[in-house]
């Protein structure tokens, strides 16, 4: 399992996440490879650690340490030991899919492990450095990915126009109760939206039309109840890529321009096709 | 044996924003004409026989849960988890092949005011716990690929297990960090079986739950030879 940031411990353990070992770290140096198509990803990569105390407990083999991946999506969960530093994981057969978490975790491997690194923060008692099988002497960050095909669907997949002679001029209203997010618009600008979008100024597009939808997108998914909508999911996919959190705290208009690559940058293209 | 086909994008859009104006197609009428045309029949590189889903039981009993969910699994046995996470897939065969038991497990007898809402729960995955929990026939499939992980050489047996009460699956398997932790989910699964007082009682296998989300909480059990791991549920269960 995924030792997350929030887990306590009554003993030190060496990690990002707290000061028990003062300087030392821990960590997996990572790289990803996946055929989204075939539903392959390979994992390889190796760890550092820099504590002697763990390096010895790892080489006399009372500690083992492995990776951990974690696909809640696929229901899919491994810890895979490791022999040396180095480490190449293959899942060939669609194992991982969504919000994908890779972690290096160092366990107790015997009864009565002495933790005995000089860097363990003096507040802990002796009676605390002893561990038993399966207890945690050190784990890394937690390093996610999107696995799967949705973080590379457009974005304008997302969207629908729709003509509504309700609105006014030059107005659109974004609706969000459908699979796909719907800007309605009047006849005449659904017909100029239409036309633009076959031409080469359809990038303007994106500023104008699409960057305040997807703030309100975002707007949306602060709270539940789209969860099931294909949008949802699209953009939800988009943003675990991009390590966007949507919460209360988030910058709609960052996320946004995020998500489209920052829109306002084509602006400058656009001006100079017009000018030549 | 046949490709497995899904849906468009188009056509999944087209039937999830529409539900209220296919309710007689989901009651009755169906589908079939609708499928002649369109994007209904996108091949995927995975050979399926779906004629099993002909067999499948309407009935709501843990027995006809066990024997549909052997069904499923043995006709998609190709389908990989990252594709059964494709609601596409899933819309294909609830509006199309498996429409039959779909409507008559999840449809039947239920009200006017309800049904478009049970149709949006089971006929379309949309989300993850929707495509484990709700739709007609993904929960069959994850049903049944979840017992084989736990038990491949007889995932009927692990089945009768996990659905014996709607506790014990909802403990095991839609709290996906116990579940997939899969050598404790094994053991949870040998204690469960020759304990039948644990399997039967729904307070005393949840007190077992809560005795081993506390303690197997931030601990890395995972490389615990098979015996420890006994060890440890039964000092839960106790």
């Amino acid at each position: 399992m995924l030792i997350r940031p929030t887990t306590a411990f009554a003993h030190p353990v060496l990690s990002p996440h707290t000061d028990d070992y003062g300087d030392r770290t821990f960590d997996i140096l990572l790289e990803i490879e996946e055929s989204p198509e075939a539903g392959e990803v390979v994992l390889s990569g190796h760890y550092v650690l820099d504590d002697g105390d763990v390096t010895e407990l790892i080489r006399s083999r009372q500690a083992t340490v492995g990776i951990v991946v974690e696909s809640l999506e696929t229901y899919f969960q491994t810890f895979v030991p490791l022999s040396g530093t180095l480490f190449t994981l293959e899942f060939k057969r669609g194992e991982l899919r969504g919000r994908v978490g890779i972690q290096a975790v160092v366990a107790a491997t015997e009864d009565g492990v002495a933790l005995r690194s000089p860097h363990i923060a003096s507040d802990y008692p002796a009676h605390t450095k002893s561990l038993q099988p399966g207890q945690i002497v050190a784990a890394s960050s937690i390093h996610w990915f999107e696995a799967g095909l949705d973080k590379l669907l457009p974005m304008e997949s997302i969207f629908r126009l729709i003509a509504n002679e309700e609105m006014g001029d030059g107005m659109f209203q974004v609706g969000l109760d459908t699979e796909a997010i719907q800007i309605e618009v009047n006849r005449k600008l659904y017909d100029t939206i239409y036309g633009i979008r076959g031409s080469s100024m359809r990038d303007i597009l994106l500023p104008s039309l699409f960057l305040p939808a997807v703030m309100n997108a975002l707007d949306a998914m602060r709270t539940s109840g789209s969860e099931g909508l294909r949008w949802h999911r699209v953009i939800e996919a988009r943003c675990s890529n991009e390590g966007i959190t949507i919460d209360a705290n988030t910058d709609l208009a960052w996320a946004a321009q995020r998500l489209l690559e920052g829109p306002l940058g084509l602006l400058g293209t656009l001006f100079k096709e017009e000018d030549r | 044996m046949s490709k497995l086909l899904y849906v468009g994008q188009q056509t999944a859009d087209f039937l999830s924003d529409n539900i209220e104006e296919h309710l007689d197609r989901y009651r009755e009428a169906g589908f079939e004409d609708l499928e002649s045309s369109g994007d209904w029949r996108i091949p995927l590189s995975v050979e399926v026989d779906l004629t099993p889903l002909e067999d499948l039981i309407a009935d709501n009993g843990r027995d006809a849960e066990v024997r549909n969910s052997m069904l499923v699994g043995h006709a998609l046995a190709s389908l990989t988890p990252s594709l059964a996470r494709e609601n596409r897939v899933w819309i294909r065969l609830s509006h199309i092949e498996g429409i039959a038991y779909a409507r008559e497990r999840w449809l039947h007898n239920v009200s006017q005011e309800k049904i478009a809402q049970a149709i949006r729960i089971h006929f379309f995955a949309s989300t993850w716990t929707q495509c484990r929990d709700d739709h007609a026939l993904s929960r069959l499939w994850w049903n049944h690929h979840i017992a084989s992980s736990i038990q491949p050489d007889d995932p009927e047996r692990a089945l009768r297990l996990i659905l014996s009460t709607a506790d014990i699956r909802s403990n095991l398997i839609e709290r996906a960090r116990v579940g997939t932790r899969l050598p404790l989910a094994k053991a949870i699964v040998r204690r469960l079986e020759r304990d039948a007082q644990l399997a039967a009682s729904e307070s005393a296998f949840r007190n077992f739950m809560k005795a081993l989300n506390i303690r197997a909480a931030g601990a890395q059990l995972e490389i615990w030879d098979e015996e420890r791991m006994d060890r440890f549920i039964a000092q839960c269960v106790e």
